[in-house]
């Protein structure tokens, strides 16, 4: 169990390099001089050069690759902004609480409601609550992310005049982008926590358990939904991955300062570190939370802890008979 | 005699789905005594498990419902509990959970399945425990270990998981689970049918030690007419939701009178005679969508004659205690025909 | 030796087999049979089959050309004469609209086409060889999925430039991984089933093995899965455009069109409304018909 989450937390750092590699290489093959964004066209070749110098750019692409994995691992420094020579973690450190924070905020808020509403529409399967949930669930899957919000701006914001259309300060202002990105998740969440515990309740296990005298919706909730969470759990990780490309569109819809924003605004001026340094930070993030979510479903399903004892004790065997 | 521990009177239970109704049990009615032991005989769909089912109040809902009958548990006419509006649900529900695990324990067909996996083995015998017992955790605890170690596996093993077990030591964890509040009936539904052919002989003896231990009565379902010669007191063959013979072991065992009874046994290897082939029973059972009129196994019985379709055959008492529903059988018993 | 029965019993449950094989000569025809008795799966259907025929038949539905600008039609609200209004610049919205049906749904095919195309050769290369090959493409699929799928494609998409083959590029690799593994999965879940066994046993060479056995069982979950990721594939398209890093402003894509009229909001918000809600009803009509494939190909499910 231990080896494992160990294992696991080691696999971490060819998974940074990784996707340091694949961003790198991003950056590499992006047609156009970096250069001419740094000094602008009317610069003369001196300064060009200069420049191109001060950013290491004269060097052979495997060196600088290998510099920025370096500099990554030893300074967790993700490189220098062309456009404000500022240190792009800097910049981007200030930002990520924000884009956390609201990436977290939906998945949490899609949980709450979405787990309630699956289990309900599971045990209620065919009644009028299961088939609201489950038209709703399908167009909330269905509607296009960045058009609800635009939606959701138009009432709330346009129409009723209730809630802030941009920026984020005090709670209010979280409730639109929160609602946008958690749109889909709510949707997909419920569809698979319903079809989980239709699956659960079906099992011998449920019946056993009401030959015991236990009381039905006791039996749904320490019986079921324990076993119906499993599929869950293993959802929550991609739920993240989609809300964290979601905060993207949402920060640039409600003018939200978060590394979302920053990185397209790298975009359009052609900032390639800081574009990287974003998608960097967001991966890396992203690879903790899967990391998290395996450690929690070894945690929750017993069967998964024996199997790695088994597996460490065959080994240690196999290491005392050689 | 004593007063029965379970009475069932003319039961009808139905399923109802979306093709039609399913005439799953049909007009049955048999009781067990205290301490006795009634083996269900029949094949998959004979109705066998829809009556332990009603029993425990658990028909599978929507769609199971008892048509008519009662059925008496414990001098408790238990089927007036049974709910026919949304309304009454919760409340009889209350009455049954105090039966199911209570006065019937249960057992399933198969260990593999039927304890849940995220919870210790131990949880889930102190949870039985507790629901009709006012103990302490610890308490409870304390007594799962005693019927972990009565059903034979190391009371240590009580945090270990259900998939930490082999099959037969699953089954005897649910058998734990189901004597752990003493009931005075324990409803076995093919306890051994998922089982390898030595481990059956084990559990049933665990099985036939127990019984006598906690003095309960059982109902045991199965279609291993050996399972019964070796556990039952008494014998009742279903077939197409209804029973065509009941008596006691020596009754079925020596005189079988029903075609479909007589045929079961043609259907077992003997050790004595050097038969060549085994008969089979030619033909499905009838389609409990769709029941015939007159005797239910007419169509594959061998000694079917126009009498027999005159109408739908009784039981009838062929001799004290043993009774047929044939026409052939009608009042008397025939020679050895 | 499991299970004790009687000579009945087996009988019975020959006939059974003997049933079912007789049925599954067709398994399609089967499915399709159930399909058609979904009624929300027939509805998805032919909302789809409509919109393949607007996108063919557009220049017949249109009122007004892609690009037809209309100074003295500046902004106005839904009419007889323009259904959705008109933009900015006095273009007909519902003809844009209508044109849309050219863009989405052939790049959302296109995409998934090549993402599965690219995947499922590596998927199947993973499943069917197994060991070390099988390993080494997993680990490699693990660390382009550790960037969530919309990033990737924000990413490539930048790194690139804007454009249709751009587009098509970044949400094609960037969704790749997820086919493969779905590839892998349903390969290996038919690898070792017992018709692979009995092919296996009476001699059959390895290539036609996975070409005869393997593709046509593996396809049940691979089909569903298309047409829910053709539905995600359209939504990321808009997502991109809308985000400026998809298909550029004259185009009439239906993101690039919200993305264009936000700044209308204010005063003209029937811009944003309608190139929405046929994004939406796209989406809808594709995940009604997965749905309604997924219960057909596996009626277990339900």
């Amino acid at each position: 169990m231990l080896r494992y989450i160990l294992k696991r937390i080691l696999w971490m750092i060819p998974v940074v390099i990784g996707v340091l590699l694949i961003v790198f290489t991003l950056s590499v093959i992006t047609p156009g001089d970096p250069v001419d964004n740094m000094v602008g066209p009317d610069a003369t070749v001196e300064a060009r050069e200069a420049a191109r110098e001060e950013m290491g750019l004269n060097q052979p692409v495997y060196v600088r690759f290998v510099k920025y994995v370096w500099g990554v691992f030893t300074r967790l420094d993700l490189g220098t902004s062309y456009s404000n020579r500022q240190p792009v973690a800097k910049e981007i450190m200030h930002r990520f609480p924000v884009t956390l924070k609201l990436t977290l905020a939906s998945v949490i808020v899609a949980l709450a409601i979405a787990l309630p509403l699956g289990v309900l529409s599971a045990v209620k399967q065919y009644s009028w609550v299961d088939n609201i949930t489950m038209a709703s669930a399908l167009f909330f899957v269905s509607i296009p992310q960045f058009w609800f919000a635009l939606m959701l701006l138009l009432i709330f914001s346009v129409k009723l005049q209730i809630l802030p259309a941009s920026g984020i300060n005090g709670i209010r202002s979280w409730i639109l982008p929160v609602a946008m990105i958690g749109v889909g998740n709510v949707g997909n969440l419920a569809r698979v926590t319903r079809s989980s515990m239709l699956e659960v309740i079906r099992q011998d296990y449920i019946r056993t358990a009401r030959a015991k005298g236990q009381r039905k919706s006791v039996v749904i909730f320490k019986h079921g939904l324990r076993n119906a969470l499993m599929p869950v759990i293993a959802n929550v990780g991609n739920t993240i991955g989609v809300s964290l490309g979601g905060a993207v569109v949402a920060e640039s819809i409600f003018s939200i300062p978060g590394v979302g924003q920053f990185m397209l605004n790298a975009i359009n001026s052609r900032d390639w570190p800081s574009v990287q340094g974003g998608i960097v930070v967001l991966a890396i993030t992203f690879s903790i939370v899967m990391l998290l979510v395996d450690i929690v479903y070894t945690i929750v399903d017993p069967r998964l802890k024996t199997e790695f004892q088994a597996r460490a004790k065959t080994k240690r065997k196999k290491g005392a008979a050689a | 005699m004593s007063e029965p521990i379970l009475k069932i009177e003319n039961l009808v239970v139905h399923y109802e789905t979306r093709t039609g109704v399913a005439e799953a049990v049909n007009d049955v009615s048999f009781e067990i005594q205290p301490g006795e032991t009634l083996g269900l005989v029949g094949e998959t769909g004979a109705g066998k498990t829809t009556i332990a089912l009603t029993i425990m109040g658990l028909l599978p809902q929507p769609g199971g419902h008892v048509i008519q009958g009662k059925i008496t548990l414990d001098g408790e006419e238990i089927t007036r509990y049974l709910s026919n509006s949304r309304r009454e649900t919760n409340k009889n529900d209350k009455h049954f959970r105090k039966i199911r695990g209570n006065k019937v324990g249960m057992i399933f067909q198969d260990p593999m399945s039927a304890l849940n996996p995220v919870y210790t083995v131990g949880e889930q015998i102190a949870e039985v425990i507790r629901l009709h017992n006012r103990v302490s955790r610890s308490e409870a605890e304390k007594r799962a270990v005693e019927m972990m170690e009565t059903v034979g596996i190391p009371g240590a093993r009580f945090n270990n998981y259900p998939h930490e077990f082999s099959g037969g030591m699953k089954q005897r964890i649910v058998i734990a689970m189901a004597l752990a509040c003493s009931p005075k009936l324990l409803i076995a539904d093919e306890p051994t049918t998922a089982l390898d052919v030595t481990i059956q002989a084990q559990v049933l003896e665990l099985m036939r030690g127990l019984r006598k231990e906690f003095n309960t009565a059982m109902l045991m379902i199965t279609h291993d007419l050996g399972v019964v010669a070796d556990i039952c007191d008494k014998c009742a063959v279903i077939y197409a939701g209804q029973i065509v013979e009941i008596g006691t072991l020596e009754h079925i065992f020596n005189s079988p009178c029903h075609p479909y009874t007589r045929a079961l046994f043609d259907a077992l290897p003997s050790l004595d005679s050097d038969v060549e082939r085994l008969k089979s029973i030619e033909g499905l059972m009838a389609d409990p969508m769709d029941l015939p009129t007159y005797c239910s196994f007419y169509d594959r019985c061998d000694r079917k004659c126009d009498a027999c379709k005159a109408g739908d055959p009784v039981l009838k008492e062929v001799e004290p205690g043993h009774f047929v529903s044939c026409v052939h059988y009608d009042g008397k018993k025939e020679g050895e025909a | 030796m499991a299970k004790r029965y009687t000579p009945a019993m087996e009988k019975l449950d020959r006939k059974k087999v003997r049933n079912k094989s007789a049925m599954s000569t067709s398994p399609a025809k089967e499915a399709w049979i159930r399909l058609k008795r979904n009624r929300l799966a027939v509805a998805g259907m032919i909302i789809l089959l409509l919109l393949i025929l607007t996108a063919i038949f557009a220049d017949f539905i249109a009122p007004y050309g892609i690009d037809e600008q209309n100074y003295s039609d500046v902004l106005q609200a839904p009419s007889l004469k323009h259904l959705f209004g008109t933009d900015n610049y006095g273009r007909d919205i519902f003809s844009r609209v209508v044109y849309g049906t050219r863009i989405s749904l052939p790049i959302g095919f296109i995409c998934v086409f090549l993402a599965y195309l690219f995947g499922g050769i590596l998927g199947a290369i993973a499943a069917y060889y197994g060991g070390r090959a099988d390993m080494v493409i997993m680990r490699i699929l693990d660390i382009f999925q550790s960037i969530p799928p919309m990033l990737m494609a924000i990413a490539i998409a930048a790194s690139l430039g804007t454009g249709v083959v751009n587009l098509v590029i970044a949400i094609s690799v960037s969704t790749m991984p997820a086919r493969a593994r779905i590839v892998r999965a349903a390969i290996l879940s038919v690898k070792n089933s017992d018709y692979i066994e009995s092919a296996r046993s009476v001699g059959a060479s390895s290539r036609r093995q996975l070409l005869k056995y393997m593709l046509p069982n593996a396809l049940g979950p691979i089909l569903t899965n298309v047409t829910f990721s053709i539905a995600t594939a359209i939504l990321t398209v808009s997502s991109m455009s809308y985000l400026g890093l998809g298909i550029a402003a004259p185009t009439p894509e239906w993101g690039s069109m919200l993305s264009a009229g936000r700044s209308f909001i204010r005063t003209s918000p029937h811009i944003l409304i309608f190139p929405g809600v046929a994004i939406m009803i796209t989406v809808l009509a594709l995940n009604l018909f997965g749905d309604g494939l997924r219960d057909a190909l596996d009626p277990r499910l339900k």
